[in-house]
């Protein structure tokens, strides 16, 4: 695909994400990419922020996508950039509230709209952050808990949980099953209180 | 709504959306798919294995840990040293210990905030201004292997351990062998971790778990 010779339409770029057409992808990424850099940038971030910040928003619209939640009142391109630099205003009023207050009222600031979307882009990250919480502290789990856990969720009954394992009973399998979540739920909460 | 409720509740949506997390293969893919495009664009060929910095916000971008394939892939796949490394290096751990000491030195402040904006190489400066202090050797070894120079980060800790009378010998051997990992020296990795296994450190647990790992591959 000559990326730079063709736009994509806002529908189509949608499909794309939640196909995850690489095609798309990159054509997302050629598109946005520097310009949330700058974004970033400019406002007290790294380079290395500005990926983190590209990959969440593109999580967020596939997460959307995926409840079939979103309806753009806008382009993509006004949606993803509101969500990329919303994204990043909450993170920098979290991590340094002296420099978000200095900027806070500068015009580029001002220019985003949040009006149509403020609501749901936090219910967005808050869900992510809660989805990120889980999923780091699920891969501190011992290999065991991992599987069973995924079994459990992917809708596996415990008997058949119970027969993956080779576990004696169904009711050991309950128990298993009862000390992984235990187990997470303890990671969560330390990392929580960290 | 009744407390009992609102904790109900609460308990139903965790579940639901831990499972969310744990089966979401598809956000799995969009991950490795935005992480191949961005290395093949910032022409970087590394493997880009670190999440966020997980005290964020965005200690909300998913499931890096699981995009880099440990839960998916743990049901069929052994982990590469690559993946190994990634779920137990954890310097954030480290911080923790090190921030209990006093710090009054302004280069290793000044190399602590660069390390916590994520400016390793500013950092990394800042650390070698101050040669002696320990704790800004600790430092430079966990800003070299945020950088992934895992071979360059091997020589501050060996240094850390060779001085051996302080507090930071068993971060400093824990990290070397992780280094070890990911450069692929896996038998340096193994006697390291062997050694760390039988000792009485915090992480004799995390050595034998990677053991063990490392003998399934």
């Amino acid at each position: 695909m000559n990326r730079t010779a063709r736009e994509i339409t806002s529908n189509k770029i949608l499909k794309g994400i939640i196909e995850n057409d690489h095609e798309v992808m990159e054509y997302i990424y050629e598109k946005y990419f520097e310009s949330i850099k700058g974004f970033v940038v400019r406002h007290g971030g790294t380079r290395d922020d500005a990926w983190d910040i590209f990959q969440d928003g593109i999580i967020a619209i596939y997460e959307q996508l995926k409840n079939k939640e979103l309806v753009l009142k806008n382009t993509f391109h006004t949606y993803f950039f509101t969500i990329c630099k919303y994204t990043w205003l909450k993170v920098l009023r979290d991590k340094d509230k002296r420099y978000y207050e200095q900027i806070e009222s500068s015009k580029e600031i001002e220019q985003i709209n949040l009006k149509d979307y403020k609501l749901e882009i936090d219910e967005l990250i808050e869900k992510e952050k809660r989805i990120k919480l889980y999923s780091n502290n699920f891969s501190k789990l011992s290999k065991e808990c991992q599987k069973l856990l995924k079994l459990l969720s992917l809708g596996h009954s415990t008997q058949e949980i119970a027969d993956s394992f080779n576990y004696k009973s169904v009711g050991f399998a309950y128990k298993k099953r009862r000390i992984c979540k235990e187990r997470l739920v303890k990671l969560i909460d330390q990392d929580v209180i960290k | 709504m009744t407390a009992q409720n609102t904790d109900l509740t609460n308990d139903a949506r965790f579940q639901q959306e831990m499972f969310e997390a744990i089966k979401d293969e598809r956000k799995r893919e969009i991950r490795k798919t935005l992480d191949q495009i961005h290395r093949k664009n910032s022409g970087n060929t590394r493997i880009n294995i670190y999440s966020w910095k997980l005290q964020a916000v965005a200690a909300a971008v998913v499931i890096l840990l699981i995009s880099g394939g440990l839960i998916g892939d743990s049901l069929t796949n052994t982990p590469t040293n690559q993946a190994l490394y990634t779920e137990y290096f954890s310097p954030e751990n480290s911080l923790l210990s090190v921030r209990s000491q006093e710090f009054i030195d302004t280069k290793l402040k000044e190399g602590m905030r660069f390390y916590e904006q994520g400016k390793y190489s500013e950092a990394i400066i800042s650390f070698q201004a101050d040669p002696n202090n320990l704790a800004a050797k600790l430092y430079t070894g966990f800003s070299l292997m945020k950088l992934e120079k895992f071979e360059q980060a091997e020589l501050p800790f060996m240094e850390i351990i060779e001085n051996k009378d302080n507090l930071f010998i068993d971060q400093a051997e824990w990290n070397l062998g992780l280094c070890y990992l990911s450069g692929d020296k896996v038998s340096k990795a193994e006697q390291l971790f062997a050694k760390i296994s039988t000792g009485n450190t915090v992480y004799n647990k995390d050595a034998r778990n990677i053991l063990q790992e490392m003998k399934e591959k």
